[in-house]
């Protein structure tokens, strides 16, 4: 490693008294093409509270560390190496916005790992969220609509498509594009069929230039720009997730102000439940949920089924209630990041449909 | 496939359709009750209406039936101090004649048994007042007709006398055009009801709509009525209230070491099952009590079995659960009840089959011996014949009959 590089790598993994100085050592280590990458995620009770628990036996045990201040670097050492994670320790920057989204950043193998490590040690406290493709035009829009000399485009894209007749199969589309595609119309072709991204690889023109990639559980990464980037992607499209994200809270006996539940909808344009094979294709999409139980009960033609999630103990009801739409019951006890796992595992594997009230 | 596995499957096919059965009538209370409970002017829930499932009414002396008796009706619904109904779910009716009319026989004692001034009605904050009530009788889609004009012939024979509001409501699946597709509530004939804009609801088929039945705060995440579920889904119940009650370090330790065993009796069971809001509101001592503990303690013998459970020693009802994040804990309950049920019917079925060879053979035993005595009567008899017709020809023997008319000998000694 070059000296040059040496110093901005070790700029990066110093400590830094606010975000935007973090955010220009970041960028600064991008130039060099350091790998610098990110990840979203939403913390229960806060992310001072969930640091707090690396005091815990098992975090102890495991070798959580974190600094004392904002942002904070959490380290843990790497169990079994790999070659792209060859080093001895890993760690990311922490940092939490106002509207409570946790965002990682560091290098982006270790971001990746330290994400991992907190969901299987932190299960419960730590949830993903998740992007609907509905969301990134909106967000891009934001952004361009605030500097009108931003230009956004698509370079490549993983979709997921529904093809088939009778035994319809979720097929995975990647396209890298020659010349970037404007992200307006890229979208709008993107309507036409039934597709919903996984991940979009994006190029930013204007006053800065940037390069980057995001995927659907928020993950990020940069090689080219990275403050433009993180300014004008990956903010606007948290904006949206937490504006989003009301929408999951307090819905279970426990936790809605009126004791009772709140059921939630995933609604389709087209008539998908016409077909009864497709409530078999969604019970097995289902049972593929991970650290979940799913009992069905009646499979068709109406589907009733009931899901537990291992991780924090949440328990919900699946009805198909017609032809176009998903009803989804929360129990006595229900959190929003499960729901919030819930809906985008159907949104995912299955296909994406709008998640709104049930009872409007 | 072995005949073991093919009951093996009868059974699970079996179980499921029992456990659809069940849920189907849970669904069926809970919408009709929500119904019942619906103020169409307000649109709104009727504010101090109460919905009870199994409540233990009293009859009167004058009952035709059951005279001065407790009855529990499936559901019980007060919309008002003035106003109930008794429903009654027979989901499921018997194809052979006989069956059929031996079921709609109990059917109609029962309802002529709640056809009377029934007391013990839910009196919330000490108001007193017997209100006027229905009686409904909520029934399969594809019992319904059938069932209704057998009703309507007992009535018109005289067979069958209510006095009271009486209603055959069906329960059915039905797939609207326009693609909505929901089980609705569709009361049948000249049924009716007391409140005559319900009945033209009802007539007029109600489809029902789970989203709203789950808000209702009596009975809206309800999965049992006052009976006995099918195993699978009581056992299943109570995996999931176990799971609900885990704190996050037995989760963690479940994650990491694989399980973790906690303790807890039969009745802390029966209350998780109850706090989960699994059952409907319990309002005064006169609601049933569901789940029964038997109920629970079945389920639980049967995770003993499954070795998912272990009785606490020296403690009758506390038991050991070791839990795990087992996949389709449900469909191993149901493999599970279904094999042993195989299993006991093919021990049944061989034992009768050791019953009658054994009974075959002791018959086929107890007819040689029989024949073995009538030929030696026989052979017997045969030499003792000629012997006697010469002691005849002889004159050593003097035939003569005997007061009663019967043939006997005179002479010295036996022949």
């Amino acid at each position: 490693m070059a000296g040059g590089m040496r110093k901005t790598v070790a700029s990066l993994y110093a400590s830094h008294s606010s975000i935007p100085h973090l955010l220009a050592a970041a960028d600064r280590a991008c130039r060099h093409s350091f790998p610098i990458g990110g990840s979203l995620l939403h913390a229960r009770k806060g992310l001072s509270q969930l640091l707090s628990r690396f005091a815990e036996t098992r975090c102890k045990l495991r070798g959580f560390e974190v600094s004392h201040a904002s942002p904070y670097r959490i380290s843990l050492p790497v169990r079994n190496p790999t070659p792209k994670l060859k080093a001895k320790a890993v760690g990311a920057f922490a940092w939490e916005d106002e509207g409570g989204l946790v965002f990682l950043l560091g290098q982006t193998h270790e971001v990746r790992y330290v994400v991992h490590e907190l969901q299987s040690y932190l299960a419960g406290e730590v949830t993903a969220v998740y992007f609907r493709t509905s969301d990134i035009p909106r967000s891009l829009g934001d952004a361009c609509r605030q500097d009108d000399q931003l230009e956004i485009a698509v370079s490549g894209y993983t979709a997921s498509i529904l093809q088939g007749g009778q035994d319809r199969q979720i097929k995975t589309r990647r396209e890298w594009f020659t010349s970037p595609e404007p992200f307006q119309d890229f979208f709008s072709e993107l309507e036409d069929e039934t597709q919903w991204v996984r991940s979009l690889h994006l190029q930013l023109l204007g006053q800065a230039s940037a390069r980057g990639r995001v995927s659907r559980d928020m993950s990020f990464s940069c090689d080219m720009g990275l403050q433009v980037f993180f300014h004008n992607v990956i903010h606007p499209l948290a904006r949206v997730i937490n504006a989003r994200r009301e929408l999951f809270a307090k819905r279970s006996v426990e936790e809605s102000p009126s004791h009772t539940v709140k059921p939630l909808r995933i609604t389709y344009d087209s008539r998908l439940f016409e077909n009864v094979r497709e409530n078999h294709r969604l019970i097995h999409t289902l049972r593929k949920l991970p650290d979940a139980t799913v009992s069905v009960f009646h499979p068709n033609p109406f589907l009733h089924a009931a899901v537990t999630d291992y991780t924090d103990g949440s328990s919900f009801t699946i009805w198909i209630v017609n032809d176009s739409s998903l009803l989804i019951v929360p129990g006595t006890r229900t959190t929003s990041g499960s729901l919030e796992r819930f809906c985008n595992h159907v949104n995912e594997y299955f296909s994406e449909g709008r998640v709104e009230e049930a009872l409007e | 496939m072995s005949r073991l596995d093919r009951q093996r499957k009868d059974h699970e096919t079996q179980l499921r359709n029992a456990v659809d059965n069940y849920q189907q009538t849970v669904l069926a209370l809970k919408a009709f009750g929500n119904e019942i409970l619906f103020d169409d002017q307000t649109r709104t829930l009727s504010p101090g209406g109460t919905a009870h499932c199994g409540r233990k009414l009293r009859t009167s002396a004058n009952n035709r039936k059951s005279k001065e008796e407790e009855q529990k009706p499936d559901l019980v619904v007060q919309r008002s101090l003035q106003l109930a109904t008794i429903a009654e779910a027979k989901l499921g009716f018997p194809t052979t004649p006989n069956e059929f009319e031996g079921r709609i026989s109990q059917c109609l004692d029962q309802v002529e048994k709640y056809d009377d001034d029934l007391t013990g009605w839910y009196n919330a904050g000490g108001r007193r007042g017997t209100p006027a009530h229905d009686i409904v009788l909520l029934v399969n889609y594809e019992d319904a007709k059938r069932v209704e004009r057998e009703l309507r012939a007992r009535r018109e024979a005289g067979g069958f006398v209510v006095t009271r509001s009486f209603s055959v409501i069906s329960i059915a699946n039905i797939r609207r055009a326009g693609g909505v597709f929901w089980p609705e509530l569709d009361l049948l004939g000249d049924g009716r009801l007391l409140d005559a804009t319900k009945t033209e609801k009802l007539a007029n088929r109600l489809p029902i709509h789970p989203e709203k039945l789950a808000t209702n705060p009596q009975f809206g995440l309800a999965e049992l009525y006052d009976c006995e579920p099918p195993e699978p889904l009581m056992m299943n119940l109570v995996w999931r209230g176990i799971d609900a009650i885990l704190t996050q370090e037995q989760r963690d330790a479940v994650r990491f070491d694989g399980f973790v065993e906690l303790t807890a009796s039969l009745q802390e069971v029966c209350d998780l099952i109850r706090q989960r809001g699994w059952t409907f509101l319990r309002h005064d001592s006169r609601d049933v009590d569901v789940p029964d503990t038997t109920w629970v303690s079945r389920a639980i013998g049967r995770f003993v079995s499954m070795k998912w459970a272990t009785r606490v020693e020296g403690q009758r009802e506390s038991f050991r659960f070791t839990y795990k994040f087992r996949r389709s804990p449900y469909e191993q309950f149901v493999r599970f009840v279904a094999k042993r049920r195989a299993y006991a019917d093919e021990t049944a079925r061989k034992k009768a089959e050791r019953q009658e060879k054994a009974s075959h053979k002791k018959g086929q035993a107890q007819k040689r011996a029989e024949a073995q005595r009538e030929a030696t009567r026989r052979e017997r008899e045969a030499k003792r014949m000629p012997l006697l017709e010469n002691a005849i020809r002889n004159g050593t023997l003097k035939p003569r009959r005997t007061r009663k008319g019967k043939a006997a000998f005179e002479g010295p000694g036996r022949v």
